[in-house]
């Protein structure tokens, strides 16, 4: 057999053998499952019907307040407010809008006097929309003070829908921007953990060979390149088997619990939410329109692009690292420079949504270190194809060129013992011609 | 013939010469020692031949061709550091590194076997090496760097961490080994440890070749004419050497007893033992004769300063 396979071979058994690895396989769609049904849970409680009384001594506001999906509106009789608090306070309602009769008939003093009674701090939603709805009622009954005739001011309330079209004019989902935020920053945080995770595995099991002196035996009979090339490609055979069975478990799990708990697809329910929380109408069907909008085959081909460009590049060093070092106490100062560079690709993602085309998700995207990421959550809003391909091809000389000069680090590392290096001193080994 | 000739090898770490200008010729067969202080080279000079690092200039000779990757296949080392997969199974580990040097599956598995029923360690074959002890461990490492049959073995310091039951054992297979055709050469600082095994010796001081040579050669080189005698004198008083021996240079007599003597005689580089021998047994009788040769220790130290 190859070496490189025997290498590939004994990295991922011993890797997938390990109880952690085991137990992390079986645990992790656990939580996952979990999170979604504590998040879907929260949401439902929070979805709690309000219920918000009327309390209206001018009558001018007998039609303003209709039931909407988030509040229930009740009028109650005007037969003294202390009644009604008790009445509220018996149902539970959340408050009280409580509008006080006035001698004069000045609409601007009614505007003013309008108090909203509750126990609880109302929320900004609720009290937004309720503060909507008086001033377009008050706003009405003024042009009709005005000589607008009732008729023309119903007329001139015109319901907009804004549609979002694209210059070529096809017309887009209005979800549809915070449906590609979602999957590409899902798929970016997934690139992100799989670097940290495995590339770390990468570097500790360098370091086992090395702690354990075995090293100098194997590289008398492979070529150190090879070696530290199979511990790559093992470690992500194994990460790549990790990820699989959590697909696979998650799904079965999620199944298995909607059907026997008979409750909403976390996952629509979490969508829904993203969408609501984002201050758009919160609309299902929209999502699931604009979850068929979006081109899978291109967003996977270049998801496994990324995921395993990004590896490659990360995993490299990480292995130099783990060849530089002694112990896992020394690798400190060196991890540092590894791990920002993706925390702040990460940062980047998840801050895109306000502008994925702008300068700094440009540039994030084409720098190597950050591009992985980064790129993965711009792909879903349309980048144009010379970045990505500009893109892929940065990175694809980039791994070359950090694997190489990782393995040159590595050459020397690994027989070096009881020295702490410095930048310095890797420098001089990069440099060093042979 | 030579298995493995090593041509002018130099090779610098930086401003550090580790190497410089070095050769050796290992006959094939032989059991050659490479002795010299920490330092000397001789680690850096066995992982060139392991081919993990590259010399900077000079050639190497492999059975009769150019040094090459094909060549690793034939080479079983054991460091000075030794170490294995700790959370591994003996067995699997074994046949992993020999397949890495290139032994198909099976024949590894039969080979092993044939190890582990001779050192009476199968029991040992799903036991992870964390479970073993250090002297367990050790005898692992030596199946590992016979298993695949290599032309030549080396052994960096090859019983260090074997108490003296297991450094005979591997001593005894060592030199089976060899009776069986295989090239072996040991490198150690404690030069007495492989003296009375080594065919051929070179040593090795601050990055340079100072002396090798058959053993034989060396020590007949490094003759000091000295010799230890120990005679009955009778009756006769004290004994002038100088009157009664010719080409001699002095004595230093070391013990006086009632009627023997004991002294060390040096003589002259061309008088023989016989004749010397002769002469002493005129003198009374002869209770004691013994040649001084230098030990290895001696002859470095004679070198090295």
């Amino acid at each position: 057999m190859n070496t490189i396979a025997l290498i590939i071979k004994r990295e991922y058994l011993t890797k997938v053998r390990r109880r952690a690895f085991i137990v992390m396989t079986f645990l992790g769609p656990l939580l996952f499952v979990a999170v979604l049904g504590i998040i879907a849970f929260l949401a439902n409680v929070n979805k709690e019907e309000k219920t918000v009384a009327i309390y209206d001594e001018t009558s001018l506001f007998i039609n303003t307040f209709t039931n909407t999906e988030d509040i229930k509106y009740v009028y109650l009789p005007t037969d003294g407010l202390t009644k009604a608090i008790k009445t509220a306070e018996k149902n539970n309602y959340t408050g009280i809008v409580y509008v006080p009769f006035k001698n004069s008939d000045k609409l601007v003093e009614i505007g003013n006097s309008i108090e909203f009674l509750s126990n609880s701090t109302p929320s900004i939603t609720s009290v937004s929309t309720i503060t909507s709805k008086i001033k377009e009622r008050i706003k009405n009954l003024k042009l009709i003070e005005f000589g607008t005739s009732e008729d023309l001011v119903d007329k001139a309330n015109v319901p907009v829908n804004i549609r979002y079209v694209n210059y070529s004019g096809e017309v887009k989902n209005s979800k549809l921007n915070v449906v590609q935020f979602a999957i590409g920053a899902f798929l970016g945080v997934l690139i992100y953990m799989f670097i940290l995770v495995y590339g770390v595995q990468v570097m500790r099991s360098v370091m086992e060979e090395k702690t354990n002196r075995i090293i100098e035996v194997i590289i008398s009979s492979v070529k150190p390149f090879k070696l530290m090339l199979g511990k790559i490609i093992g470690t992500a055979l194994v990460g790549l088997t990790q990820y699989l069975l959590w697909f696979i478990l998650s799904s079965v799990l999620l199944t298995v619990t909607k059907r026997t708990m008979n409750i909403n697809s976390p996952n629509d329910e979490l969508l829904s939410n993203i969408s609501s929380s984002q201050g758009v109408d919160s609309n299902l069907h929209q999502v699931i329109l604009s979850l068929f909008e979006l081109n899978y085959v291109e967003i996977f081909s270049l998801f496994l692009f990324f995921f395993l460009g990004g590896y490659l590049l990360y995993s490299a060093l990480f292995a130099a690292v783990g060849a530089a070092v002694d112990s896992e106490t020394d690798t400190q100062q060196f991890m540092l420079p590894i791990t920002l560079p993706l925390i702040i690709g990460i940062y980047t993602a998840l801050m895109i949504l306000d502008n994925p085309h702008g300068p700094v998700a440009f540039w994030m995207s084409m720098i190597p270190f950050t591009s992985p990421v980064v790129m993965m959550a711009r792909v879903p809003f349309d980048v144009p194809t010379w970045q990505i391909l500009l893109s892929m091809i940065i990175l694809v000389i980039s791994f070359i060129l950090t694997t190489f000069m990782a393995a040159k680090i590595y050459r020397v590392g690994v027989l070096m013992y009881g020295k702490k290096v410095t930048y310095k001193e890797l420098w001089k080994w990069v440099s060093r011609k042979e | 013939m030579n298995l493995l000739e090593a041509k002018n090898i130099t090779k610098k770490y930086y401003k550090h010469t580790a190497l410089n200008n070095v050769s050796f010729n290992i006959q094939k067969g032989s059991i050659y020692g490479l002795l010299g202080p920490n330092g000397a080279g001789k680690t850096t000079f066995i992982r060139i031949i392991n081919q993990i690092i590259a010399q900077d200039s000079g050639t190497i000779i492999f059975n009769g061709e150019k040094l090459q990757s094909k060549h690793i296949s034939e080479i079983g080392y054991m460091p000075e550091e030794r170490g294995l997969y700790r959370n591994m199974k003996v067995g699997e580990q074994v046949l992993y590194l020999a397949q890495l040097k290139g032994m198909p599956y099976n024949i590894a598995k039969q080979k092993l076997k044939y190890w582990f029923d001779k050192f009476e360690i199968s029991s040992w074959w799903d036991k992870k090496i964390e479970e073993l002890s250090k002297g367990m461990a050790q005898k692992v490492q030596f199946i590992v760097t016979v298993l695949h049959e290599p032309k030549l073995l080396i052994f960096d310091e090859p019983f260090s961490g074997f108490d003296p039951v297991n450094a005979q054992i591997i001593k005894n297979e060592i030199i089976e080994l060899k009776n069986n055709g295989a090239t072996i050469l040991f490198s150690t600082h404690r030069m007495e440890s492989v003296e009375e095994m080594c065919d051929h010796i070179g040593m090795m001081n601050k990055s340079e070749k100072i002396l090798d040579g058959e053993i034989g050669d060396v020590k007949r080189q490094h003759r000091t004419n000295n010799y230890n005698v120990t005679i009955n004198k009778g009756d006769v008083g004290n004994i002038l050497f100088e009157n009664n021996i010719s080409k001699i240079i002095e004595t230093k007599p070391n013990v006086y007893f009632k009627d023997q003597i004991d002294v060390t005689i040096k003589m002259h580089p061309n008088g023989t033992s016989q004749q010397l021998i002769k002469e002493l047994m005129s003198i009374g009788e002869l209770h004691h004769f013994q040649e001084n040769i230098p030990s290895i220790n001696d002859i470095f130290i004679q070198h090295a300063v």
